[in-house]
């Protein structure tokens, strides 16, 4: 009885792996890039901020007044500054904004957005229309481009956060199913063997990556089912159910609106010093943006939202917009009553990694690497105990496309992910046409691999000749950058642009490691693995220690 | 010499078909329908009633299909599951309609 249920668990956990491989890897491996996204990335691909220090506070106080007494009052229900930086983007952003009753029912917000050169504050851009149209439709690069698609494989909300949820729900199913199925979990913490054959050092990979990073994988697997299934799915039936369908009633139940207290009479409004002072008071704070609720009024409010405080999740730090004295601050969903609250602020952090600074971000690169790599090794373990036992019910010819397959689209998403590092230097096109040509090159590049892959005689030599290519592009990324932009690297180290230096020379890492990786792996598989005694021994190890006698899925 | 024991095992999991749809789409609905009509009786506040279930969205969706891949009768998961949609719809009805 205890055997059919160890049996059982185990089946769930090769097909679940099996099914969901493939696209998990693909998840994984953007997540693990998406989580220098907001930030480094950011900064590399907007020539824009790379050096930008410091913004001139004064004067965007002053451009914001200037501006907000010519735009009509009516869009003065939210005034909001959204500075440039890793956090935000390429310009400096104002956003007018007025409420007005839509003709379904609820409100929508109509805006006027004005973008200005972050350094010599020179209004480039003017948009109007429904303020979520205008943030889905505004420059993207290839930071925005990698945790869209991360987030919904770039086919939109439902289909993509649907499938994304799925998969975050499959991979939490995974880790718990693999924790039931592998009872001597903690032997395998230090059981890696990679001389000893190519199988058993698929399993080791599998078992060590996986129960290393155990706890981050199933986090990253339950936040991510909740991110992807939330605005899809779990906001409207909690919507449906609890507030008839109105989803703006929810949202505002959870994320309460600032209500200031009007008195009618008009005051000055401040930027500068409620900032200087928000700055003064807690140091390690990096304000992302302003919002203004009331403008011009004694009572305004302004919110500021800042990453990098006392709380897991971003802040926000309410002052009077005139007086500039602090009023309170609290976390994203602070202001609720109850224990969920702690859930939800801890959600997204616990995805991203974006609450403890650049060590805790390079640490969830790397384990979100070893997510991606824990799937692709158990496609491999999979794929070989198919095509060369008697195991599966295709023929060995078919696991040997599928095993292609894989490689192709594996190793080439890595590849079209470093191609859109060169896509973004090399495009000469309108900012607005950006995300446009970077999915071509992305797609495009990730297609080619993928066809290139399965041309060659096996995923070995697929796969080995994907990593060179990638290899290539990743150490071509920093002269690339010099010659395009003038940000050579010894350039970008004397001028302390730290963080463009710092992309450029992880880049050419990475190739070098590609390059490095690719000369080791066989250009077919071994001879040996097939028909040695040793690998008899060694693949009746590996199947003994996987699981029960007999657990064949 | 040893008596001649039949080697052929029963099949791991009955009716395959039927419970892969059960794991799938049966485990799938019926922990939204679940989660949604979860906020109407929890005992707890009214925050905490309608953030809780969809918070805790995926361990609700672990534990069903859990139950759908474990359990040796696929007519005791389908009772279940259907028992749990129905039985939330209802509630779900009864609150929409003031019943």
């Amino acid at each position: 009885m205890q055997r059919d249920t160890t049996r059982k668990y185990y089946a769930l956990y090769s097909w679940v792996g099996a099914v969901t491989a493939i696209l998990l890897f693909i998840i994984a491996f953007t997540g693990a890039m998406s989580v220098f996204g907001r930030g480094e990335l950011q900064v590399w691909s907007n020539e824009s901020i790379r050096g930008l220090d410091n913004i001139d506070l004064p004067a965007i106080e002053l451009l914001l007044k200037e501006h907000a007494a010519q735009v009509d009052p009516a869009y003065h229900d939210h005034v909001q500054v959204i500075f440039p930086g890793p956090h935000a983007g390429n310009t400096l952003a104002m956003i007018f904004e007025k409420e007005v009753e839509a003709p379904q029912g609820g409100h929508i917000h109509e805006a006027i957005w004005l973008g200005f050169d972050p350094e010599t504050l020179e209004l480039i851009e003017r948009h109007e229309g429904e303020i979520n149209e205008l943030f889905l439709n505004r420059p993207s690069n290839m930071s925005d481009f990698l945790i869209t698609f991360h987030g919904d494989l770039h086919l939109g909300s439902p289909l993509g956060l649907i499938l994304t949820g799925l998969l975050g729900l499959t991979l939490f199913a995974s880790v718990i199913t693999g924790v039931v199925i592998h009872p001597k979990i903690l032997k395998e913490l230090f059981s890696l063997r990679p001389w000893r054959s190519l199988r058993l050092l698929f399993t080791d990979t599998h078992k060590v990556l996986g129960v290393w990073g155990l706890l981050f994988h199933g986090t990253i697997g339950f936040t991510g089912a909740y991110l992807g299934l939330t605005a899809a799915v779990l906001i409207p039936a909690g919507a449906f159910v609890s507030f008839g369908g109105d989803q703006e009633k929810l949202i505002a139940t959870f994320l309460p609106e600032i209500e200031p207290v009007m008195t009618g009479a008009p005051a000055e409004m401040h930027l500068t010093r409620p900032l200087l002072d928000l700055q003064a008071e807690h140091d390690s704070v990096i304000v992302g943006s302003a919002i203004y609720h009331g403008w011009g009024d004694e009572g305004a409010v302004v919110a500021f939202s800042a990453l990098g405080g006392s709380s897991l999740s971003g802040e926000t730090h309410e002052y009077s917009a005139a007086t500039g004295e602090p009023i309170q601050h609290y976390s994203g969903f602070g202001r609720l009553q109850g224990v969920t609250k702690y859930l939800l602020d801890a959600m997204v952090p616990l995805h991203y990694g974006n609450f403890g600074g650049f060590w805790v971000k390079l640490t969830w690169f790397v384990l979100g690497l070893g997510t991606a790599l824990v799937s692709v090794s158990g496609m491999m373990i999979w794929l070989e105990r198919r095509a060369y036992s008697s195991e599966g019910s295709l023929s060995a010819a078919q696991y040997h496309w599928i095993g292609k397959f894989t490689a192709g689209c594996c190793t080439g998403v890595v590849v079209a992910t470093l191609s859109l590092f060169h896509a973004q230097l090399l495009l000469s096109v309108p900012a607005a046409q950006m995300g446009q040509a970077l999915g071509t090159v992305f797609f495009g590049t990730w297609a080619l691999a993928t066809c290139w892959a399965l041309l060659r005689p096996n995923a070995y030599l697929g796969t080995r000749e994907l990593l060179f290519i990638g290899g290539l592009i990743a150490m071509t990324v920093a002269p690339v950058n010099g010659l395009m932009t003038g940000d050579w690297f010894i350039s970008t180290l004397r001028q302390g642009h730290w963080i463009t230096a710092g992309v450029d020379l992880a880049l050419l890492a990475s190739g070098i490691l590609m390059i490095l990786a690719a000369r080791a792996i066989p250009g077919q598989r071994p001879l040996r693995e097939r028909s040695s005694r040793a690998e008899q021994v060694v693949r009746n190890e590996a199947l003994n220690s996987d699981y029960t006698e007999g657990a064949t899925p | 010499m040893t008596s001649k024991r039949s080697t052929a095992r029963p099949p791991l999991f009955t009716a395959p078909f039927s419970r892969t749809i059960a794991c799938t789409l049966g485990v799938l609905i019926t922990s939204v329908i679940v989660g949604a009509g979860a906020t109407l009786y929890l005992p707890i506040n009214e925050i905490d009633r309608i953030g809780m279930p969809a918070v805790l969205f995926p361990l609700i969706w672990l534990g069903l299909l859990f139950f759908a891949t474990m359990t040796r009768n696929i007519r005791t998961v389908w009772l279940w599951l259907t028992g749990l949609c129905t039985l939330h719809t209802v509630l779900i009805y009864w609150h929409l309609t003031g019943a």
